[in-house]
């Protein structure tokens, strides 16, 4: 549970815990602001302690734009706390914000060497949201891992920020999910693939969605890692796949054969115990496995172990499952590994796809990825094709798929029958 | 040995569900004489339960007529030997009725956690 996560993280800083009980003109605070600073981690220079030689540097550089009666302090490894007192109005917060992030557009030098810093940014208010200190920190803390979730934007502009009030609407979502589940709230729209060669739609992504009673449209990229918190996401992806086996049965129904449908997998998932035995039930018991079934992983994962997970992959394609590298040209996979793991087919993320007919480097990056696939003999499925000039440039790769606006919207399974029957 | 069990739920697609959980253990332990029936209402089951003797059950708390709990009542006063499973979301709402039941298995169903309850249950 996030909520204990943060407990821990809290237990974690000393400076705040030394400030707590030194401190007692923080017991009670009336019109306060604290702002929550973190800076993402260097990761992959852990075993120089890079974060204590760099904190002095921003401790000075953000110092700079405060006010005396501001309180600054660094309370654990990348990072930091604000606490502005006696009423701060929006615009002066959202100046803060901006003079901060401006600051770390700028690499900061260590020992000649230059460091690009991303940072986020969690507030909370006082009284609003608490009057003691501790409380602050964790709900600006909340806010900003809720904030991370949310989007991929590590720095937060000041029109975006993304204050703790979301805090109850969590714990509202949280409680709901498995309701939600179980009662059909969630379901899928279907994202059509088409495929230039064959002047078709041959496929489709299935895309989770929630409409909750209270709040509306939730987005995926909220209740999908919300679910893997909680412990909801293997009981989502079974009702996923008996959604599926029963999409598949209609589209046959229709005549619609030969007709791949894609879902998407959560890691979490993945890596749990029950993964390989609830797909195992499903391909056998729901007579799946003559269907096109396509499994998409995202590329992050394989960065981590993917030793791990090749004999797991293996296991599925023995189960006639595809699998697609989702979200392609994001990460740092190496060709090497793709032509190790038995995977079919890669999604080059929209990221890549934006503007491509203007936007030379990742045109070429596309190229690139696209020759490599056809070497090693994947598909390429395109995401994010999203006008015409974009599909100008797309179409002329051979045997390339795409699945954007461009060619359809996310739609029910009866608009996708429609779309499919000529 | 011979077992008949009685599948209580509103969703279709979740007695289908169940069903085919029941079946791929019935392969895996090469079990026998297994029967499975099926009602989708409290009047239904109740209906059901009157006419037929059932060793287990599975029963969902929402039913669209009434509760499990009532399903359960009646069972448990037909025959105490009836072996009861309630399926329910949130298991801390029917605390206090603990009684009526042999076992309390959470909702959304996972196959793996059902197979092992159903063994649980059926006492096999």
């Amino acid at each position: 549970m996030t909520i204990d996560d943060i407990d821990t993280a809290l237990s974690h800083h000393y400076h705040l815990e030394h400030l707590f009980q030194s401190d007692k003109s923080f017991d009670k605070m009336i019109d306060a602001t604290l702002l929550f600073i973190e800076f993402d981690e260097l990761s992959y220079l852990h075993s120089y302690n890079i974060d204590d030689m760099l904190a002095p540097k921003i401790t000075k550089s953000i110092k700079y734009y405060l006010s005396l009666d501001s309180y600054f302090q660094r309370v654990g490894d990348y990072q930091y706390i604000i606490l502005l007192q006696n009423g701060v109005s929006s615009k002066e917060l959202n100046q803060l914000i901006k003079q901060i992030s401006n600051i770390f557009l700028e690499p900061i030098s260590i020992n000649d060497n230059l460091f690009y810093l991303t940072l986020s940014f969690g507030v909370s208010f006082s009284p609003k949201e608490g009057t003691t200190l501790y409380t602050l920190v964790k709900k600006a803390k909340y806010a900003l891992k809720s904030r991370e979730k949310f989007s991929q934007h590590s720095v937060i502009t000041s029109e975006e920020i993304f204050t703790s009030t979301s805090y109850l609407k969590m714990t509202e979502l949280m409680k709901d999910l498995p309701l939600a589940i179980e009662n059909g709230e969630i379901t899928w729209e279907y994202q059509p693939q088409y495929d230039y060669e064959k002047n078709a739609y041959t496929g489709a992504e299935m895309l989770a969605r929630w409409k909750h009673p209270k709040y509306g449209d939730v987005s995926p990229e909220i209740f999908i890692p919300l679910a893997e918190e909680t412990g909801m996401i293997a009981p989502l992806t079974v009702k996923l796949f008996i959604e599926t086996s029963h999409s598949f049965k209609i589209l046959e129904k229709n005549h619609i054969n030969d007709f791949s449908l894609s879902i998407n997998i959560s890691p979490v998932f993945l890596m749990s115990k029950t993964f390989y035995t609830t797909i195992d039930f499903f391909i056998s018991e729901y007579d799946l496995y003559h269907k096109k079934l396509h499994f998409e992983i995202t590329e992050q994962i394989l960065i981590k172990d993917i030793y791990l997970y090749s004999e797991l992959f293996d296991k599925l394609k023995k189960l006639n499952i595809h699998i697609a590298l989702d979200d392609f040209g994001t990460g740092y996979t190496s060709f090497n590994y793709l032509s190790e793991l038995p995977i079919s087919s890669i999604k080059i993320d929209k990221s890549l796809i934006k503007d491509i007919d203007k936007n030379l480097k990742n045109r070429t990056i596309v190229n690139a990825i696209y020759h490599m696939s056809q070497a090693l003999n994947l598909d390429v499925i395109v995401e994010g094709v999203e006008n015409s000039a974009e599909n100008s440039i797309i179409k002329n790769y051979v045997s390339i798929k795409s699945q954007g606006y461009y060619h359809a919207k996310p739609m029910s399974l009866k608009e996708l029958i429609l779309k499919l029957i000529p | 040995m011979e077992k008949n069990i009685l599948i209580v739920d509103d969703v279709m697609f979740n007695i289908e569900f169940e069903e085919m959980i029941i079946k791929s253990l019935i392969k895996e332990l090469d079990l026998e004489n297994i029967h499975i029936d099926t009602a989708y209402t409290m009047t239904e089951a109740i209906e059901k339960i009157t006419a037929n003797d059932y060793d287990a059950m599975f029963v969902d708390m929402n039913l669209p007529d009434g509760s499990g709990v009532d399903v359960a009542k009646h069972a448990r006063k037909k025959s105490s030997k009836t072996r009861i499973a309630a399926l329910t979301i949130y298991p801390d709402l029917y605390e206090k009725e603990r009684a009526n039941f042999d076992l309390f298995l959470k909702k959304p169903i996972m196959p793996e956690v059902y197979k092992q309850n159903f063994i649980r249950l059926l006492q096999l």
